[in-house]
């Protein structure tokens, strides 16, 4: 008898010979090769008649499945043109501290682009026993290979390579820039490591060198980074240093460095800065954890500078209290530059006094102020302005009456929706329909009692124009619940095709599966096809697509199957199955292969349930799969149930 | 501002400015003479944009920055002869002749002029990408998802630290309204004790092929071997530069993180405001259910959404859910929350408002939305999720270190070698 062992082997070596067989075969048969186990895989390595494809997907499992025993192999191949990084690949994957030992070998007696790459390894493993190799490769006259080792060096980030890497930067070398970016690294992990001093040093060895203005701003945000709360000296400097790239480091790290000296340091500092600094400066103070005392950003909001004056508003509306308000409702009702973040802050702030003070303006406003006001109130929803807002909606001021009109979308209440559906509905194409209809969008979704809101747009819908209809379906729908359906399905069984055509729409789109039964019916009963057929679609989109019950969607394949008259809508049947990963389905499917007119799509939903049921059924996934293959199924589905019939009688055995 | 590197503690969250939370209050746009520009942008103050592989979606996102007048394009790097072209061709129409172009993005970069550069390439090179340009002391807007690797996420994060520069990923739903009156919600406690939140993805899948080998075109058409970068060698097929590279394991990062880095991002962000990440990860056929340590799930799943859009998330707690998309529809669980909502008109693919953002980082050193810690910390989950599903079985994550608990193998799956002579 054969025994699992022999059966694996023999398996491989079918695979094998095969993969030899042809090339082009050999590129698409990667699963089988990354199902070898290790040894397997190192004795492709070896293989003399191996292709490039093979040995590649060979060393990328060894990444993963590698051992020591592995090492050789990989080695062999760090010279290869083609395959060094495949066995770099390997070789990076595999713990054991031998890698370490032949990579540093190898990059002894390896040259150019393969050298290279060994060195990257190196560094990629932070080989700490390296440094002295490293060292002597920076002053290397092939800059890629210099170039590698000080990321290398980099990577180890310990006080050796620290010293190494800071030697360097104080000599005359070409790629300082690659030295120094290792340097950033190296410092980074001596500081992480609690060796400030060390990293301070090293920054500060970068910043001596010279070096691009970029990298030397890296030094000073590692510099920060690593002072942290001690680190007010090095900020302030930044923020006063004439250029704006400095500078900028400082905004950035003005809203890091943690505490209260460095928070009452740069509060002092504001005052002195040029305007356009100041308003940078404020907008990060107002960002740091104890934030800016109200009453200087009030005072800063009547600066002369108008930079100043507007980052103190966009702060006051961000975090302001009830002491800003004069401030951003002047300068929300103004169309100045700063008009939208006050607009804003006055519609999110959440303390006393807005709302009544929003209405005070309100009370006085003309015009576009007015328009703005309303805005606000609508965005608060502030119920004492429903009646302001009723009354603009027939302003003679066209800014006014449109604001009023959207504002009603939020603040008007179910007895009142009728005088949005009224103007939404009007006959006339103007900007105040338009505005309206957008209202009572708005109003149909907010107001909590969405049947009740169901009713009254459902109770409008007749006699009304096809379009203004369809305007109601179509909201029904985005409310959804039940009485909407009602409304809707009473719409679909209506004699008038505009209607039913729209009607049939919004309940194909139904949000959830409460059209389910609905949609069933007409399939079932309504008198023109075209209409059944749309409503089975809806009906197989639900059971498709939306959150089901497994036992629920099965049903619901089994009716659509049955209500289905044409292939294509049974086709479509098809692929609720495939949502429903089990055997039984799976075999389902299946039995659907003799039809001549659904075996692909019962072929397609086969392989995608066999594709997620073969790590536990592969018996039940190798019969299936032999059925589809047999029956021909055509297109991708066909080479995929190949490939898992390959792999469950794999798995079977 | 600390050295350590992206690993996961409430206490260094809690120490910086890289965190989300105050995002949501007031997501306002800091008017243009606070940034220090005044009126019409002064060309002193003009940020000089650059592109680095510009594709479909890179295009759409070059268009948003060339309609905000401070940015000025100066030029395009492009491994594809056709691809730079292209771009040149519709910058100079917007902005006159003087667009450069470069193969090797390499000699763009030293250009002084260039303050910030636009990364849309593959996915295999945004880490590397963006690390090149972040070294050469420029600002950075990248497409998602930002790296193939657990390594590489945190690489990430570390360099832009290490340089001081901003880093926007292009995971644009962090500036996107209707995402954050969701994750308000659950911020502001409306939704109770989350118990869990969904992430729509993409059901994972890898493919270690190659496509049969065909001639190499020449390298000033497409310089094959720039395309490859840091991703191992393999034979030249057309297929792969005409966009069909998704997929590849070597490549891409597979299916999760391909709208994961949206959607786990959010849920993420949403459930424990970035500070930290799950610790359990099993796998499911199509996607990964992760818990946090608080017992908090995080469904990571393809099917089974209310039809909102793509990459749709879900929050539910004790009291509450909510579930948005890129509709900018939001549908919840009571009239109470839905009583709470506004018009929202920006749908989640836009990146209008996200571009905003970048701007106003750039000029404030604020950093942007969606920075290079919230991102590796949300593509950590992701690849987390991805090596659980190749392995099959559950794996556990101590989030203090980023390493796997007791599996070896799923340790040794987080970091790729690189080909020389990149290196992160």
């Amino acid at each position: 008898m054969l025994n699992k062992a022999t059966l694996c082997g023999a398996l491989i070596t079918c695979i094998l010979i095969a993969l030899a067989a042809s090339e082009a075969k050999a590129q698409s048969n990667s699963k089988e090769i990354m199902a070898l186990p290790p040894g397997q895989l190192v004795a492709l390595l070896q293989k003399a008649d191996a292709t490039e494809f093979e040995k590649a997907k060979a060393c990328q499992r060894l990444a993963v499945v590698g051992t020591r025993d592995a090492i050789p192999a990989l080695v062999a191949l760090l010279g290869d043109e083609h395959l060094n990084l495949y066995a770099r690949f390997g070789l990076e994957g595999i713990p054991d501290p031998a890698v370490d030992d032949a990579l540093r070998e190898a990059a002894t007696k390896l040259q150019g682009r393969q050298q290279v790459g060994v060195i990257d390894s190196i560094g990629q493993r932070r080989d700490a026993k390296a440094v002295d190799l490293l060292k002597g490769l920076l002053s290397n006259a092939d800059p890629a290979l210099a170039s590698a080792a000080a990321g290398a060096l980099g990577r180890i980030g310990n006080s050796e390579a620290a010293a190494v890497l800071k030697a360097a930067l104080a000599q005359p070398m070409p790629l300082r820039g690659d030295i120094a970016d290792g340097s950033l690294a190296c410092a980074e992990q001596l500081a992480s490591a609690g060796k400030k001093d060390e990293a301070m040093a090293l920054y500060a060895a970068v910043l001596q060198a010279d070096i691009a203005k970029h990298v030397k701003i890296a030094a000073l945000t590692g510099q920060l980074a690593t002072l942290q709360a001690e680190g007010k000296d090095v900020l302030l400097a930044q923020l006063q240093n004439a250029d704006r790239d400095f500078f900028r480091i400082g905004l950035s790290a003005a809203r890091k460095l943690p505490g209260t000296e460095i928070g009452n340091a740069l509060r002092e500092l504001l005052g002195k800065l040029p305007a356009e600094r100041q308003a940078l400066l404020l907008l990060a103070l107002a960002d740091r954890q104890e934030g800016l005392p109200q009453a200087q950003v009030l005072a800063l909001a009547k600066s002369d500078a108008p930079a100043v004056r507007e980052a103190a508003v966009v702060v006051l509306a961000r975090k302001g209290d009830a002491t800003a308000l004069p401030i951003l409702l002047d300068a929300a009702v103004n169309d100045g530059p700063v008009a939208v973040a006050a607009r804003d802050g006055l519609k999110n702030l959440k303390f006393d006094g807005i709302d009544a003070a929003v209405i005070s303006r309100l009370t006085e406003a003309k015009g576009s102020a007015k328009a703005v006001l309303f805005d606000i109130a609508g965005a608060r929803r502030i119920a004492a302005a429903y009646a302001l807002a009723r009354q603009s909606m027939t302003a003679a001021d066209e800014s006014e009456r449109l604001a009023a009109i959207v504002a009603m979308g939020q603040l008007v209440e179910l007895a009142d929706i009728d005088l949005l559906m009224g103007q939404a509905l009007a006959a006339a194409d103007t900007p105040q329909r338009k505005a309206a209809q957008e209202a009572l969008s708005v109003a149909a979704r907010r107001i909590a009692d969405r049947d009740a809101v169901a009713v009254k747009l459902s109770g409008a819908i007749s006699g009304l124009t096809v379009e203004n209809q369809t305007l109601l379906l179509e909201l029904l729908g985005r409310i959804a619940g039940p009485k909407a359906l009602e409304g809707v399905v009473a719409a679909a069984r209506s004699e008038d095709d505009g209607v039913k055509n729209a009607a049939t729409k919004v309940l194909g789109d139904w949000p959830n599966a409460e059209a389910a039964d609905s949609l069933l019916d007409l399939a079932k009963t309504d008198k023109e096809a075209k209409y059944r057929i749309r409503a089975l679609r809806g009906y197989i989109r639900i059971a498709r697509q939306l959150q089901l019950p497994d036992d629920k969607r099965l049903a619901m394949f089994r009716t659509a199957m049955e209500v289905a008259k044409r292939p294509d809508d049974q086709q479509i049947s098809l692929e609720i199955l495939s949502r429903i990963p089990s055997v039984e389905t799976m075999q389902l499917a299946v039995s659907y292969l003799g039809d001549a007119n659904l075996k692909s799509a019962a072929g397609d939903s086969a392989v995608k349930i066999a594709a997620k049921v073969i790590t536990t059924n592969p018996k039940e996934v190798s019969d299936a799969m032999d059925k589809v293959v047999k029956a021909d199924v055509g297109g991708k589905s066909a080479d995929v149930a190949k490939q898992l019939l390959d792999q469950a009688k794999a798995n079977s055995n | 501002m600390s050295h350590q590197r992206v690993t996961y503690t409430r206490r260094r969250f809690l120490s910086t400015a890289a965190k989300g939370s105050a995002l949501l209050a007031v997501p306002m746009i800091v008017p243009a003479r606070a940034l220090g520009l005044d009126g019409a942008v002064a060309p002193s103050e003009r940020i000089a944009l650059a592109g680095l592989g510009i594709g479909g979606r890179g295009n759409y996102v070059l268009d948003c920055m060339m309609d905000e007048p401070i940015f000025q394009f100066i030029a395009i790097a492009d491994p594809q002869k056709s691809r730079r072209e292209a771009v040149q061709q519709k910058a100079e129409k917007k902005y006159g002749p003087g667009v450069a172009m470069y193969r090797d993005f390499r000699e763009m970069l030293p250009r002084q002029d260039i303050d910030a550069v636009l990364i849309a390439t593959g996915d295999r090179w945004h880490t590397m990408a963006s690390i090149c340009v972040a070294k050469a002391g420029k600002d950075i807007y990248c497409e998602k998802p930002c790296s193939m690797t657990i390594e590489e996420s945190q690489a990430l994060a570390d360099t832009m630290r290490r340089y001081g520069r901003i880093y926007q990923a292009g995971t644009q739903r962090r500036s996107v309204a209707n995402f954050l009156f969701a994750t308000e919600l659950c911020h502001s406690g409306k939704l109770g004790k989350l118990t869990t939140v969904h992430a729509n993805t993409l059901a994972p899948a890898t493919n270690h092929d190659w496509l049969p080998g065909e001639p190499e075109p020449t390298m000033d058409e497409c310089d094959w071997n720039l395309w490859l970068g840091p991703t191992p060698w393999r034979p030249y097929n057309q297929q792969y530069v005409q966009g069909r590279w998704r997929g590849f394991f070597d490549f891409h990062g597979g299916g999760i993180l391909e709208w994961g880095a949206h959607t786990v991002d959010q849920c993420n962000w949403a459930a424990v405001n970035d500070q930290t990440m799950p610790v359990l990860y099993e796998p499911t056929p199509t996607g990964c259910v992760a818990t946090y340590e608080n017992g908090l799930k995080l469904v990571m799943r393809e099917e089974g959404w209310m039809g909102l859009g793509t990459c749709s998330v879900r929050y539910e707690g004790e009291d509450g859910w909510v579930e948005t998309g890129d509709t900018g529809r939001l549908e919840m669980s009571s009239s109470q929350l839905r009583s709470e909502q506004r018009s929202y008109s920006e749908v989640g693919t836009s990146a209008v408002s996200h571009v905003k953002n970048f701007i106003e980082a750039i000029k404030t050193r604020k950093p942007a939305h969606s920075n290079a810690e919230v991102v590796a910390t949300s593509h950590i989950i992701c690849h987390a999720a991805y090596i659980a599903w190749q392995l099959g079985r559950p794996l556990k994550l101590d989030p203090a270190k980023v390493e796997f608990i007791n599996d070896a193998e799923a340790n040794r799956m987080r970091s790729r070698a690189l080909r020389d002579p990149w290196r992160i």
